[in-house]
């Protein structure tokens, strides 16, 4: 069995295993009633997690996954991050909206996000550069406007760019 | 108990034409609303509601029903195009409404849909109509144990409509559930999981947590991809395609039958919500199905059941809302001030004080249902089209719409950085073929499960939660619930061997 079968097998249940860590924590000064519920939920998600992971390398066992050359892995992570950038960097882009849009309001923040995230997922890129350029600003303005109109209609008290 | 000369008049109230013209208007609005995800119907609704105070009580409620009425319709427009439910109730769509949209049959779901959805909306109107005046007691039989019960029945039904195994849908239940305890306690107020995050001190909002986990990651998954719609050579589909779907939709009797009388049950439950409602239509379609295998890759059998028990849901929603003053969702809560404010109150006399009143709303419902169906087409011939913009426009802009959405439930920016985490746990769940549907729903019902849960046994211990017959037949069709996937593979195996 290879171990990068036996990650993907296990990331999941680790995850939500370290969260529930993470809760069990939070919870350690709280009151008996505050623990109740939770206990019994964490000692489930303890159970159907081993449930999850015994079936699952069982059934990776019984499929016989051998690999004769097992990536390094570095280079595994590499060709994961290959085949993933554009996600990664347009999660980037969208943690970022976060700050900008506090710091500098509604309408600024999605100009720049449009203006980022537009080219990133491919928005004229068989066009030259200049005009590539301009159709990103140009659909980013308008799009902008639109949102600024739409949230003044429906009263979304949207922070104001700059704080003004 | 019933009342004709109050129902002739409650008719009459609605055909007026200052009624029907807010009747559409409010329907527009909610259509409007409903299909962009993350807009939901209670603000439009808390917008409106002081222009209401210069209308008729009559005139102010219908307009509120059509508008909650429209949002429930168009929310499956965006969980069948873009795999973004527009309501929570619409969260289920997304298992079947999508799987066909990506397949080239987008306007045939839509069609579906919408036709599901008019039959459900006019059989629960019709059922609460016949039923209201003695349904408000039959929910009132429902306590914190039976409330409980009602709450693991919806998470092991949906656990169990997990793709790859049951094991991994009850780990993400509570998975969940756990994610749905963070906050303050009701108890104690001891601040659980928030780590000091005052904007965790209310609990986990639900629709950036929507929007994340449905929303974000599937925009996330759709880079690379030139349109959501995988098919090669596939258009827009046409009239017939679509009309096609809506008489295919309408002619699922049984179907239709039995999922809108689960959903209006389900409705009637205060606080029960669509969510619910839906799954477990969808739960017992597949069980019912003669082809269950089909489940999940766009069937238009799990469609039906989930947009039907949707919308007779909302319908049945109105139940409590009217005959106990009980609102079950953000929805019926402002329908209820909007109500109140006119001098209407809800109560258990409210079919006897204001029966004119009450047979215009209750009528005003039938109307909308037969607009989802007429309104609801026309306007998905366009909407379909958002399945072949290029990902490249598409994605970076209803991301902006997704962040606006997760931003205006509470207006906290920290909502927008809550719906991108959510987002990327998404993302995990699903390249790992973990149930996303089963995290969402246990995040909706976490909170109810544990307060009914303390509430119940703190009077009579864990005996107190299967005392009554209701809290028995429901721990009875928990247990079908959990067994029945089991046996029936088992049955199939044994039948593929003989």
């Amino acid at each position: 069995m290879s171990f990068q079968a036996l990650s993907r097998a296990l990331l999941v249940p680790c995850f939500i295993l370290l969260m529930t860590g993470l809760y069990w924590v939070s919870i350690q000064d709280a009151p008996s009633s505050a623990q109740r519920v939770p206990n019994v939920v964490m000692l489930f998600i303890l159970v159907m997690a081993t449930v999850v992971v015994m079936r699952d390398v069982v059934l990776l066992l019984a499929k016989r996954v051998r690999q004769t050359h097992e990536p390094l892995l570095r280079e595994h992570l590499t060709s994961w991050f290959d085949l993933n950038r554009q996600r990664c960097l347009f999660t980037v882009i969208g943690m970022a909206y976060f700050p900008a849009f506090v710091s500098l309001g509604f309408n600024i923040a999605n100009l720049l996000f449009l203006c980022l995230a537009l080219p990133l997922s491919g928005l004229g890129k068989d066009r030259p550069l200049v005009a590539r350029v301009g159709l990103v600003v140009g659909v980013a303005v308008l799009a902008s406007v639109i949102f600024h109109l739409l949230a003044s209609i429906m009263d979304f008290n949207v922070p104001a760019p700059l704080g003004i | 108990m019933y009342d004709v000369n109050a129902m002739f008049m409650g008719l009459m109230a609605l055909f007026q034409a200052h009624t029907l013209a807010f009747l559409l208007v409010g329907f527009f609005l909610g259509f409007f609303v409903g299909a962009i995800p993350g807009f939901n119907d209670a603000n439009i609704m808390a917008i409106l509601l002081p222009f209401t105070l210069l209308m008729e009580p009559v005139v102010a409620i219908v307009c509120m029903a059509a508008i909650y009425a429209g949002a429930q319709a168009a929310g499956s427009i965006p969980a069948i195009l873009m795999n973004i439910p527009g309501t929570p109730g619409n969260a289920a769509t997304t298992l079947e409404g999508y799987p066909m949209s990506k397949s080239g049959r987008s306007g045939y779901a839509l069609g579906l849909s919408l036709g599901a959805s008019s039959i459900g909306a006019l059989l629960g109107a019709a059922l609460t109509l016949i039923l209201a005046p003695v349904l408000g007691m039959f929910a009132l039989r429902f306590g914190p144990a039976e409330m409980f019960m009602v709450a693991v029945l919806g998470l092991t039904v949906v656990s169990t409509l997990s793709a790859d195994s049951m094991s991994k849908g009850l780990l993400v239940v509570g998975f969940g559930i756990l994610i749905s305890l963070i906050g303050a306690d009701s108890m104690a107020a001891f601040p659980r999981g928030t780590y000091g995050i005052p904007f965790l001190y209310d609990g986990m909002p639900l629709i950036p947590v929507l929007l994340g986990l449905f929303g974000f990651s599937e925009l996330l998954l759709l880079l690379g991809k030139k349109t959501i719609s995988s098919e090669k050579g596939a258009d827009a589909q046409g009239w017939g395609e679509i009309l096609s779907g809506f008489k295919n939709g309408i002619k699922q009797k049984v179907n239709l039958a039995r999922s809108s009388i689960l959903g209006f049950f389900v409705g009637v439950i205060p606080g029960a919500g669509a969510t619910i409602g839906s799954f477990l239509a969808y739960g017992q379609a597949r069980q019912w199905s003669k082809t269950p295998e089909k489940f999940g890759t766009g069937h238009s059998e799990g469609l039906v059941a989930t947009d039907s028990a949707n919308n007779a849901t909302a319908t049945g929603a109105m139940v409590p809302m009217l005959t106990l003053g009980l609102p079950g969702s953000a929805s019926t809560l402002v329908m209820l001030a909007a109500l109140v404010l006119h001098g209407v109150r809800p109560g258990p006399q409210f079919f006897g004080t204001f029966q004119v009143e009450a047979y215009t709303i209750l009528f005003s419902l039938f109307l909308a249902s037969l607009l989802i169906g007429v309104l609801g087409v026309i306007l998905s011939r366009a909407a379909q089209r958002v399945v072949f913009i290029p990902t490249a426009l598409l994605v970076p802009i209803v991301s902006v719409l997704v962040f606006t959405g997760a931003y205006a439930w509470r207006f906290q920016a920290f909502d927008i950085l809550l719906m991108i985490i959510f987002g990327l746990i998404g993302v995990l769940l699903r390249t790992y073929r973990y149930p996303v549907p089963a995290l969402m729903l246990a995040i909706i019902l976490g909170p109810m499960l544990e307060s009914n849960y303390l509430r119940a046994t703190r009077i009579g211990g864990l005996e107190s939660l299967i005392a009554s017959p209701i809290s028995m037949v429901l721990l009875a069709m928990i247990i079908v619930s959990l067994l029945a996937p089991g046996i029936v593979s088992l049955s199939r195996r044994m039948r593929k061997t003989a």
